[in-house]
């Protein structure tokens, strides 16, 4: 029997999305050795949920970097997807407008979902830095605080800001993060942070949209300064 | 009620009827080692443990430890076909302990459910775990409830696949039920699947027995009126476990997508509150049907697949209301006479079989009669070239759509529009509705359409195939008929089925009603419909004994139609019992009377 049947990822897939959405600082200052790590942790962030056969279908990514805002790759499962893009630094750092990018495309994916009868859990949003918004507006940057807030207290997103190295402005992710403190990442340990938040997506996604689902507080230990 | 055997099980065979919820336990503070904890998955702890069950107790050994779940890993050991279950330190509880030795003291022996057979003791004879049978296979979750994975590691499979696997399950269901064992956390997680008559059933320690919850469960498979508790915090009713197992039907016949995925964005759990159920059935149509490929899998199921389901997960309809929910038992005959219907829709569409249909199913021209497929977007009962013309001659299109008030859909296909006097189309007046057991030979017989319709008009039932109406002896069962096949009788006890007289619901007034394989329907069946719609629901089991689900229509007011169906019959090609002696011998003498009349009136020639 001919079995080569097409499937439209997102009508055929019966799996519960998990949107995530990486809004990662690739300014100038990333040059070097934490551009480096950053792509080795995307990258193993990629093969790990694509070795899980439930999360393969279930966490649908979505990169957006600044520098200038760009979305790197829309959301999609690994199973479409499954290759990382590769990051570049270069530019400022314009926060705002990479968080108002990021929960837009957010917004049209899940209206997708909706139209399209597809079950989502409660979306993510990691927000990493390694210095202070720079060459963007501040009034959009503070828009996209309240929004990201009100978002976290109508229990609408999940946010991991995470500071990378001394220069990170934590005060600035703080705002981000309503409900719990902002991380710091030990040193350049991305692939620990990354193996961590593969874990998380795979419990998630083990578990059906509503449940609760703790975060392995036990885990951030192997990557978070305390 | 429920799941009802050929065999009743013995009282002392199950587990105890408890309402009450047991407190929570408390912590048992090992002393001694946690067998297996210093090892990484897949390698050898070759440690020494003590597995005790109600009489033996005996020394084991540890081998490999093969998986980690939440509460704890799995360990093979060195009894063969035989798995341990060693929990963590922080799952150790007193209740847990108290769970499982009540556990171990039935005699649970099903197929594939890896139910807990003995504790197991670390050297310091504290309690660690329990020993379980092994299981085979892949999880639903990685295999059934993904198309692309279901294709990659089940190549061949198809929709009949999906139904043999679907009465598979239930006939587990229907055996723990029936021992007062909920599953409760029903889960894609713990049903593994070999093959479609090969599945096995792990982390049976959450199941809920007696006092004890099962602590665990998912939003997809709660029921509504759970309202949002903690598991925990009460005790199960067969009627969650009823919509759990719903809900894993209808995810395995679509698969992986749950019932209450539909469009609009509202949560599932919001939709199982409102039984804001997706799939149109009937001409109710509907918008919320998620896009893709589910329309078509949902088309191509048989008519009563899909009432079932329809009714049950939709608001107001007949079984939506928990004491209405179908037991496993009933889906199981659902499925039976779904699967006796293949032959019948692969000659009608050969798609029929198709796990993912790229279509919907073939509908009939309802102006030219040739079968096309019909467009999702834009619902008409022509062709596309009728449906053309129709379009130019608006004037018989009103009539085409008044139709639809005096008529009704042939119930056997669904398909076809039939006066609402008539039982069934044309098409389908004469085909096999089902197969029945006969009370005599224990061989099955077809029941036509039309024999089913007169069945349902004058609430009797036939019993006896048809060689045995016209030579049976008068016994039933017959004495002296040959006996079941050994598989048969195997699998009529698995499979749940109606024995003589056993306590029913009435699927349409809820009452219990009784029904016995002599075939009379007792009791106050409100008969919402006329003969031969698809709500009657006698059916057949194959290699169990028969049982009518159903009400008859004809039987109103609390009146019992009566009758003996089963008690004609004919003297004939005897099988020695002495009505058949006796038939022999009478028409041994009319017909020496005939001839000695003939001779005398007529003289010989
Ligand atoms: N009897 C068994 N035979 C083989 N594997 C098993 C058996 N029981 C459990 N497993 C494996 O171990 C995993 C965890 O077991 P489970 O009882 O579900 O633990 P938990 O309740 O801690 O999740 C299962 O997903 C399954 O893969
Ligand atoms: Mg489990
Ligand atoms: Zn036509
Ligand atoms: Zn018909
Ligand atoms: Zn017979
Ligand atoms: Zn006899």
């Amino acid at each position: 029997m001919d079995r080569i049947i097409e499937f439209d990822d997102l009508l055929d897939n019966p799996t519960p999305r998990v949107p995530v959405v990486l809004c990662l600082d690739c300014s100038g200052s990333m040059t070097g050795a934490p551009i480096e790590e950053l792509n080795r942790g995307v990258k193993s962030f990629y093969e790990e949920v694509y070795a899980d056969e439930i999360a393969r279908y279930s966490a649908e990514i979505c990169i957006v970097t600044f520098g200038p805002v760009q979305v790197e790759t829309d959301f999609q499962t690994l199973d479409v997807q499954p290759n990382p893009p590769i990051l570049r630094a270069s530019g400022l750092t314009p926060m705002g407008e990479a968080v108002k990018k990021s929960l837009d495309v957010l917004e049209e994916r899940k209206k997708k979902y909706r139209d399209n009868g597809v079950d989502y859990y409660q979306p993510w949003l990691v927000l990493m830095t390694d210095g202070y918004p720079e060459g963007g507006s501040s009034q959009i940057l503070d828009e996209q605080v309240a929004r990201v807030s009100q978002m976290v207290q109508s229990r609408k997103l999940t946010v991991f800001p995470i500071g990378i190295g001394e220069r990170a402005d934590m005060a600035t992710l703080q705002r981000f993060s309503p409900n719990r403190l902002p991380l710091k990442l030990q040193g350049l340990k991305f692939k620990e942070f990354f193996a961590w938040l593969s874990k998380s997506v795979s419990r998630v996604s083990q578990s059906t949209p509503g449940d609760k689902v703790t975060l392995d507080v036990a885990g951030l230990s192997g990557w978070a300064e305390i | 009620m429920g799941g009802s055997y050929a065999i009743p099980v013995p009282e002392q065979e199950k587990f105890k009827k408890v309402t009450k919820l047991k407190n929570h336990g408390t912590l048992i503070h090992l002393t001694g080692p946690l067998p297996g904890s210093n090892i990484e998955k897949g390698s050898i702890a070759n440690e020494k443990v003590t597995a005790k069950d109600s009489e033996h107790s005996r020394v084991i050994m540890l081998l490999d430890k093969m998986a980690e779940g939440g509460e704890g890993a799995v360990f093979r050991t060195n009894i063969r076909g035989y798995v341990a279950k060693i929990y963590r330190r922080e799952k150790l509880t007193t209740d847990k302990l108290e769970k499982l030795s009540i556990m171990i003291s039935k005699p649970i022996n099903c197929v594939g459910v890896c139910f807990p057979e003995a504790l197991i003791f670390n050297s310091s004879s504290e309690f660690v775990g329990y020993l379980m049978r092994e299981a085979q296979g892949v999880e639903l979750g990685k295999s059934i409830f993904q198309p692309k994975l279901l294709l990659q590691k089940f190549p061949k499979w198809t929709r009949k696949d999906s139904i043999d696997l679907c009465i598979t399950i239930l006939e587990k269901f229907c055996y723990l039920n029936e021992r007062r064992v909920i599953v409760g956390d029903i889960n894609p997680g713990n049903i593994l699947v070999k093959s479609p008559s090969e599945v096995y059933f792990v982390d049976c320690d959450s199941y809920q027995i007696e006092g004890y919850p099962c602590p665990v469960g998912t939003d997809n498979f709660t029921a509504p009126e759970v309202g949002g508790r903690e598991f925990d915090t009460f005790l199960r009713t067969k009627q969650m476990e009823n919509f759990a197992i719903a809900t894993l039907l209808f995810m395995i016949m679509l698969p992986g997508k749950p019932p209450y995925s539909a469009v609009g964005g509202e949560s599932p759990s919001h939709n199982i509150k409102e039984g804001i159920f997706p799939y149109p059935h009937k001409e109710k149509d509907t918008d919320k049907t998620p896009p893709g490929k589910w329309g078509f899998i949902w088309s191509h199921m048989s008519y009563d697949m899909r009432l079932a389901f329809f009714e049950t997960f939709k608001k107001g309809e007949e079984h939506f209301e928990p004491q209405n929910r179908y037991y496993p038992d009933e889906w199981i005959e659902i499925f039976k006479k779904y699967r006796h219907s293949i032959g019948l829709m692969m000659q009608r569409d050969p798609m029929a079989m198709d796990v993912f249909p790229t279509r919907l199913k073939l509908r009939e021209c309802k102006k030219c009669g040739e079968l096309y497929a019909p467009d999702p977007e834009h619902y008409s009962p022509f062709c596309s070239k009728c449906d053309k013309a129709k379009k130019r001659a608006p004037l018989s299109n009103k009539t085409a759509s008044n139709n639809h008030s005096e008529k009704k859909l042939c119930p056997f296909c669904g398909e076809n529009w039939i006066p609402a006097n008539w039982s069934y189309c044309d098409d389908c007046k004469d085909k096999v509705y089902a197969h029945r057991e006969c009370v005599n030979c224990k061989k099955l017989f077809p029941v036509s359409t039309s024999l089913h319709a007169w069945e349902e008009k004058t609430g009797l039932k036939r019993n006896k195939c048809d060689v045995c109406r016209n030579t049976g002896c008068r016994t039933t069962p017959c004495i002296h008929a040959a006996k079941p096949s050994p598989s048969a009788s195997v699998s009529s006890r698995t499979s749940a089925s109606a024995s003589v007289s056993v306590n029913k619901r009435c699927p349409s007034s809820s009452k219990v009603v009784s029904t016995s394989a002599i075939g009379v329907t007792k009791g106050n069946a409100s008969g919402k419909s006329g003969s031969g719609t698809p709500n009657s629901k006698i059916v057949s089991v194959a290699s169990g004994k028969i049982s009518s689900l159903g009400s008859s229509s004809s039987l109103v007011d609390g009146k019992n139609a009566g009758g003996s169906s089963g008690k004609k019959g004919a003297s004939g090609d005897g099988c020695g019992c002495i009505y058949c002696v006796f038939g022999y011998l009478l028409i041994c003498g009319l017909t020496f009377i005939c001839w000695l009349a003939s001779t005398i009136l007529f003289g010989p020639s």
